[in-house]
């Protein structure tokens, strides 16, 4: 089987003829909550393993495009028997890495709580890829920055003792932010030790994943098809996830989630202190630009804090879709941008450090490397 | 005899079941709640006063004269509790830092003064328990809920009745209701619980179901508070009492800063009756308007109504008085058969009443010769529990 060169460009790096977006097709996005536990993905055990998933490539066709047969591919997935050097250097020319990346090929990648909001359509295989990605990711940032210690602490809601909004609010106090809005989240995430990168993953049909490894800070992928309006809450709901679940996500910690995300980025207090009797739309704007939520979020926030009714909110949220403004929202947000990553790379090279040896400690082709983590986002 | 022409609930006697002689236990808040209907009155609290039995109910006053009008009720009626409710519940947001507040005299609160000093000096006014003078809770300020909570825990006395003013938003979430049940069942005390809302806090079927699991949730003593029928389905589910208001301002909370107008159509101010057999209230203008159109009105034999037709009543004073009489008069009835039960077969005695208020429906669709549409409480309340 003639697999193409892999193009090592984010959006393009998996072989067309498997790709996910191949196996989804191009439905409408819609935003969804349906989160993934460890126990609906199979976690890849070695790190071939979760570099052919996150390539998109089968044991079948690796096996057909290397002449290596998948049993014995199999078992060198498992860790129970090795490749001779001349193997290795067949299997990272078909999945586009260097040859000395499977140095300790065998070692375990830890099983990582993952996170995300995906459609309930969404296949098994693009579950397992994302949780090949995620882990991939951790490993080769953690290649660039080291492990990444977090400031952030995880929460229990102690059987409902605690609500999920109740815990933003004590998130926000261990963050120190005061009363007041959230101006940039990524930069406070960063500062926090999290891990953030926008990501290519429309075609997997999910808005973000976040994970949070056992050994380090929290990571988070953003899809790069999100809008400014519903990147912040989007983060917000992965850094719920992130402090107060460490099992099965149900649909209620998904609402969970939502709440958190609610109260982190527009605390009730405030939502009652600024809002305006009887809004119109151009009263909503400003309150929006401040503390940048969408006008949907923020009628919802209105909604929940007793300021509107049931009829006056059934009324916004027809108003907002009759006009289209619930797909191009008015008054529009600046998107955030990770800078974390980027600046550890620009500090590395000021050193003498070569884009070329990080790339070799991050298990890539300067190619990759340099399409994954130094692309300017917009 | 039925207390209506037209309509009987089969379940619902007709006569109220005598209840043994009882004292007012002064100083005793769970004894003093327990198995009484409480009536919460406003300017008709002389006109309940002389309406309800000694036996087995009281009166929260409501107002600004409350105090000097609960000492005068004291000295006519000595075996009738007479509790006035702290101004809080009406005038006060609580928060984390000030979750009770008392009048200070010039127009705003005190939130300085020490919890027990604020109980002392209700009881100094006369009142046989002290009911904390709790702000009114914004939705999800948990910290404030809890606050409540443990400063109540923090009182060691037995005199305490712990008011808990939620805003009824607290009903529309799952998570917020079950915290409100995790956080009450760490109370040392008695529960004051009552929702707040401009129109009604219980009017959705989803705030009637969560009220009702909340009730059934929390095992550290409920008195359902300034509420409508629902609260008669809170001692089914094992409160250990209700507070009803004769008129709507008495049956819920406003918020805090909840502004009123007064109705565009004057009608609107006659009376909403209680008609025990339906298990529901009605205005008179819309009983006048929509329901006896073209049927002659239904008669109440209560003691109030004397056989008059039951939509009779405009917005004149008195005859909202006589309204609110009336259903003084329905909701000690309805309480007798409840409280009149052992605790055990409430539940059971309930559900009797509710299908028999179901029952009244075809009987009163024959007499009009029309649909009627039966309200969400009464679904819910149908519901099995449990």
């Amino acid at each position: 089987m003639d697999l193409a060169p892999l193009a090592f460009r984010r959006k393009e790096h998996l072989p067309e003829r498997n790709s996910v977006r191949n196996e989804l097709g191009r439905g409408i996005f819609r935003a969804v909550c349906y989160s993934i536990s460890m126990a609906e993905i199979e976690h890849p055990k070695s790190f071939l393993e979760t570099l052919r998933i996150s390539r998109g490539v089968t044991q079948v066709q690796l096996a057909a495009a290397t002449g290596i047969s998948q049993a014995t591919l199999s078992k060198v997935e498992s860790g129970t028997v090795d490749f001779d050097e001349d193997r290795w250097a067949i299997i990272a020319k078909e999945l586009g890495v260097p040859v000395s990346a499977f140095a300790g090929a065998n070692e375990p990648m830890d099983a990582d709580l993952v996170f995300h909001r995906k459609r309930k359509s969404t296949p098994k295989t693009a579950l397992n890829k994302i949780a090949a990605d995620l882990a991939l990711t951790r490993r080769r940032v953690e290649s660039i920055v080291g492990a990444q210690m977090t400031s952030l602490k995880r929460h229990d809601l102690e059987d409902g003792y605690y609500t999920a909004g109740e815990i933003a609010r004590k998130v926000r106090k261990e963050l120190a932010l005061g009363d007041g809005p959230v101006s940039d989240l990524v930069a406070l995430l960063e500062r926090a030790g999290v891990i953030v990168l926008r990501w290519p993953l429309e075609s997997l049909q999910v808005d973000a994943i976040a994970a949070w490894p056992s050994k380090s800070g929290p990571v988070i992928l953003v899809g790069e098809h999100v809008p400014a309006e519903r990147q912040r809450f989007t983060m917000a709901h992965e850094l719920g996830h992130a402090v107060l679940h460490d099992g099965e996500a149900t649909d209620a910690q998904e609402r969970e989630a939502d709440d958190f995300a609610a109260e982190f980025l527009f605390p009730a207090k405030q939502v009652v202190k600024e809002w305006v009797t009887n809004p119109d739309l151009e009263d909503l704007y400003p309150i929006k630009r401040k503390w940048g939520i969408s006008l949907a979020a923020l009628i919802r926030r209105g909604y929940d804090c007793n300021l509107l009714d049931d009829r006056e909110y059934r009324g916004w949220n027809v108003r907002l879709s009759s006009t289209g403004m619930h797909r191009r929202e008015p008054a529009p947000l600046s998107p955030e941008n990770p800078k974390a990553l980027r600046e550890a790379i620009a500090r590395a090279e000021a050193t003498g450090i070569t884009i070329e040896l990080l790339a070799e400690r991050a298990h890539m082709h300067p190619t990759e490397f340099a399409a994954t983590f130094m692309e300017e986002t917009s | 005899m039925s207390q209506f022409n037209v309509i009987d609930n089969a379940n619902l006697p007709s006569t109220t079941v005598p209840a043994a002689p009882r004292t007012v236990e002064v100083g005793e808040a769970r004894n003093l709640i327990t198995d009484r209907q409480w009536h919460v009155t406003g300017e008709n609290h002389a006109d309940a006063a002389a309406l309800v039995t000694p036996t087995h109910s009281g009166l929260f006053l409501v107002g600004e004269n409350s105090r000097r009008h609960a000492a005068d009720l004291r000295t006519q009626y000595p075996n009738i509790p007479f509790i006035t409710e702290p101004q809080a519940l009406r005038g006060h947001w609580a928060d984390e830092d000030a979750p009770f507040a008392v009048p200070d005299g010039h127009g705003g609160f005190d939130i300085t003064m020490p919890l027990e000093a604020m109980l002392d000096r209700q009881r100094l006014g006369g009142n046989p328990l002290a009911m904390t003078p709790t702000g009114q809770i914004r939705v999800g300020d948990s910290e404030a809920l809890k606050a409540v909570i443990e400063a109540a825990n923090d009182l060691d006395r037995d005199d305490v009745l712990v008011a808990v003013p939620l805003a009824a938003n607290w009903l529309s979430k799952q998570p917020l209701t079950d915290q409100v049940i995790k956080v009450l069942n760490r109370s040392r005390h008695p529960i004051a619980l009552t929702f707040t809302d401009g129109k009604g806090p219980l009017e959705s079927m989803v705030r009637t179901r969560a009220h009702r699991r909340l009730i059934a949730s929390v095992t550290v003593g409920i008195l359902a508070y300034r509420i409508d029928l629902n609260g008669f389905d809170a001692i089914a589910q094992g409160a250990l009492a209700s507070a009803i208001g004769a008129y709507p301002s008495k049956r819920r909370l406003e918020p805090v800063d909840a502004k009123s107008f007064g109705p565009k159509d004057r009608e609107a101010l006659s009376p909403q009756m209680l008609i025990p057999d339906m298990l529901r209230i009605v205005r008179s203008t819309e009983m006048r308007r929509k329901w006896f159109i073209s049927a002659p009105p239904m008669d109440c034999f209560c003691m109030v109504c004397g056989g008059a037709p039951i939509d009779r009543l405009h917005e004149s004073t008195p005859e909202r008085a006589a309204g609110h009489r009336h259903n003084v008069l329905s909701i000690e009835r309805l309480a007798s058969t409840l409280l009149g039960t052992p605790q055990s077969q409430r539940a059971a005695v309930w559900a009797g009443l509710v299908n028999g208020a179901l029952d009244t429906y075809p009987q009163l669709e024959s007499h009009l010769g029309r649909p009627m549409r039966i309200p969400n409480d009464l679904g819910v309340w149908g519901e099995p529990t449990g």
